[in-house]
């Protein structure tokens, strides 16, 4: 079997010093390559928590986490700041845009601060991203111009930008009227089936989950449910 | 550093723009006031040591025995005592072997111009006129060297043949003598000499032009009743500023007193540097205050990007990246702010330059602007605003990017 390109293993997270809260309470799980996965649960469940984990934003208090079966307990900030920018792209609720720069310097970025300049070869990876999202017409326009659902792609685009195994979002629809979320759920659909990249996507609804090949339940820092979606 | 983080950098300046204003503006008014307020000093105190160098040798070699009396008046702090030592009547100190003391001169690496003096008191004398003046016989090929006469004539020549006199413009007009007229000096022994005004001398300063009179060093010996001997040496070297050194190396050498301008001028220069000192702790409380500026709309900017410096950690931007990002935001207001600074500091002094005249419509004292100011400006401000930068960059740098995220 190939290796998961990431992998929880009996991973807890508290949060406190005086009053401990115990918000996950012994994750496992894996993510293969491709996978379409959306992650549902209450407010308050630590999807939030266990996706800042899987992204190497946050540490686990107790467990392992790996990527493509490396741990990470033992990297120091340096590499673990390298990895994520080489093998994971993020999409937030709220696109974090940076204002006042062109949405291809925005999509080229990603690149430009792990090589620390602009190339021509990532202003052609970014243009093609772009034509992806359908955006290329506004690549030089300020992101600030661009509507919310415009963002949100721009915002995709930038998460491929270093080729990730693995984009992790957590409620990109969430600030979207339904039309606009439709598109941009078909759009990462699309770019899943196109470059094999893996989604785990963080929703609230209900309906977007079940047509995700994969959906993860957590409730109370627990995963309860854990099966394909309808569609797949 | 990477070119992206000062892209970064930049951008976000630019994208500041209102805060960004402010704290250039904060920049650029703190370096031209400190450009205007140090050319204005530097300008004051090379005009006013300039004005005293060019009445005064840099070093003197006197007779021992002539010290200075004892001050009746002992000035305060913010106050100088300009002195005047009459020479006491009687004989008059003199240095009898002053060709060898001028020839072992001579041999200063540093030297420009050894010249031997004979002063004394004397009256000049025109009809009822009379005027107290002071004899100043001289070496007429070396003594211009020393303090310059020939340039500053008004009306003559520079010469002393057949009881020829060079005398100050003053003592011209009260004695209302020309060039050609005849002058009569009385010594303090009665004796009575009779010159021919050669020429006549405008140094800019009452005092000389009123009672210096010129004449050759031999006519001086004689009328002062000095048996060969001169009454002092004058010296001048190439940098007026190591008057102090050479005279204490040539002390070991010459068997007299020797003073420096420095030492005759103590008081003047005493509080030359109290004022050096003022400007510099006037110009460090102005970068202070520039500082906290940069700093406060540092942090400010700060706070408001938190989301997207989080996305950038979360990008794989390291700490380093984004501290290096605000460093240079703080440095570059810094340089830009220095460099509109230090012109508009300069415009300043020039239209102070300008506007400011005496009554007779001449510049008091020329400000030259100075790269060197110039480029002091421009490394202080720069390293000003790095440090101002300091604590919001590292603010910034530390930040957890998940908290960032979810705060902004
Ligand atoms: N940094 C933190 N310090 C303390 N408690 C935290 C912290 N982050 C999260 N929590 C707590 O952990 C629990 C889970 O939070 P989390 O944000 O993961 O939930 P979520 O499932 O993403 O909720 P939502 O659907 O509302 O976004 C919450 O009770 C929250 O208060
Ligand atoms: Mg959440």
């Amino acid at each position: 079997m190939s290796e998961s390109i990431l992998r929880l293993e009996e991973v807890t997270r508290e949060f406190g010093e005086v009053v401990v809260t115990r918000v996950l309470k012994g994750i496992d799980l894996r993510i293969e390559p491709g996978e379409f996965t959306s992650l549902v649960g209450p407010s308050g469940s630590g999807k939030s928590t266990m996706l800042n984990i899987m992204g190497l934003l946050d540490r686990p208090t107790t467990g392992g986490v790996f990527v493509d079966g490396e741990s990470t307990t033992d990297l120091d900030d340096h590499a673990i700041t390298r990895l994520r920018g080489r093998t994971l792209g993020f999409v937030f609720q709220f696109h974090h845009l940076l204002t006042g720069f062109s949405a291809l310097e925005n999509v080229m970025m990603p690149a430009a601060v792990d090589r620390g300049k602009f190339t021509t070869a990532m202003r052609e990876r970014a243009e093609a991203l772009l034509e992806q999202v359908e955006l290329l017409e506004h690549e030089t326009k300020n992101v600030q111009h661009l509507s919310g659902g415009q963002m949100q792609r721009v915002a995709i685009a930038r998460a491929l930008t270093n080729e990730p195994k693995l984009v992790l979002a957590d409620e990109p629809t969430g600030n979207l009227d339904t039309h606009t979320a439709d598109r941009v759920m078909d759009l990462m659909r699309r770019i899943n089936e196109e470059l094999d990249t893996a989604f785990l996507i963080v929703t609230h609804e209900e309906a977007r989950a079940e047509s995700c090949e994969r959906l993860i339940r957590l409730v109370d820092g627990e995963i309860v449910e854990d099966r394909p979606g309808k569609d797949a | 550093m990477k070119p992206i983080e000062f892209f970064l950098a930049l951008r976000f300046l630019r994208e500041g723009r209102s805060q960004t204003l402010l704290i250039f503006s904060g920049a650029t008014a703190g370096v031209a006031v400190i450009v205007f307020l140090t050319s204005l000093i530097v300008g004051l105190q090379d005009s006013l040591v300039e004005q005293i160098m060019g009445l005064q040798p840099h070093i003197v070699v006197e007779p021992i025995g002539e010290s200075e009396p004892p001050r009746i008046y002992e000035p305060e702090a913010d106050e100088y005592v300009f002195t005047r030592t009459e020479p006491r009547p009687g004989r008059i100190d003199e240095i009898g072997e002053w060709a060898t003391v001028v020839e072992t001169i001579a041999a200063t690496p540093e030297l420009v111009a050894v010249s031997p003096v004979a002063f004394g008191p004397a009256s000049a004398v025109r009809g009822q006129i009379l005027e107290p003046i002071e004899i100043r016989g001289i070496d007429p090929a070396t003594y211009n060297d020393v303090i310059e006469i020939e340039g500053r004539l008004v009306s003559g020549e520079y010469e002393f043949e057949d009881q020829g006199t060079i005398i100050g413009v003053d003592l011209a007009d009260e004695l209302g003598v020309d060039v050609g007229d005849r002058v009569r000096f009385v010594t303090a022994e009665e004796e009575s000499h009779s010159f021919t005004v050669r020429g006549i001398f405008d140094v800019g300063a009452s005092g000389p032009n009123q009672s210096w009179v010129y004449v050759s060093l031999r006519e001086a010996q004689s009328m002062l009743d000095l048996s060969e001997g001169v009454t002092a040496i004058q010296v001048t070297i190439d940098d007026l500023f190591d008057a102090d050194d050479v005279a204490e190396r040539l002390d070991l050498y010459v068997d007299h007193e020797l003073r420096s301008w420095q030492e005759t001028n103590e008081d003047l220069l005493r509080a030359l540097r109290t004022q050096s000192a003022s400007t510099i702790l006037i110009a460090v409380f102005v970068a202070i205050s520039v500082a906290l500026g940069i700093a406060s709309v540092l942090v400010v900017t700060v706070v408001q990007k938190r989301g997207q410096v989080g996305v950038l950690r979360a990008m794989g931007g390291s700490m380093g990246t984004i501290l290096r990002v605000f460093l240079i935001q703080g440095a570059t207001v810094g340089l830009v702010g220095s460099i509109f600074g230090s012109v508009l500091g300069t415009a300043l002094a020039l239209g102070f330059n300008n506007f400011v005249r005496d009554e007779q419509g001449e510049v008091i004292f020329p400000i030259e602007p100075s790269p060197t100011i110039f480029v002091m400006a421009c490394l202080l401000a720069t390293l000003t605003g790095l440090l101002a930068a300091v604590v919001p960059a590292r603010r910034a740098a530390r930040m957890d990017p998940a908290d960032a995220i979810k705060n902004a």
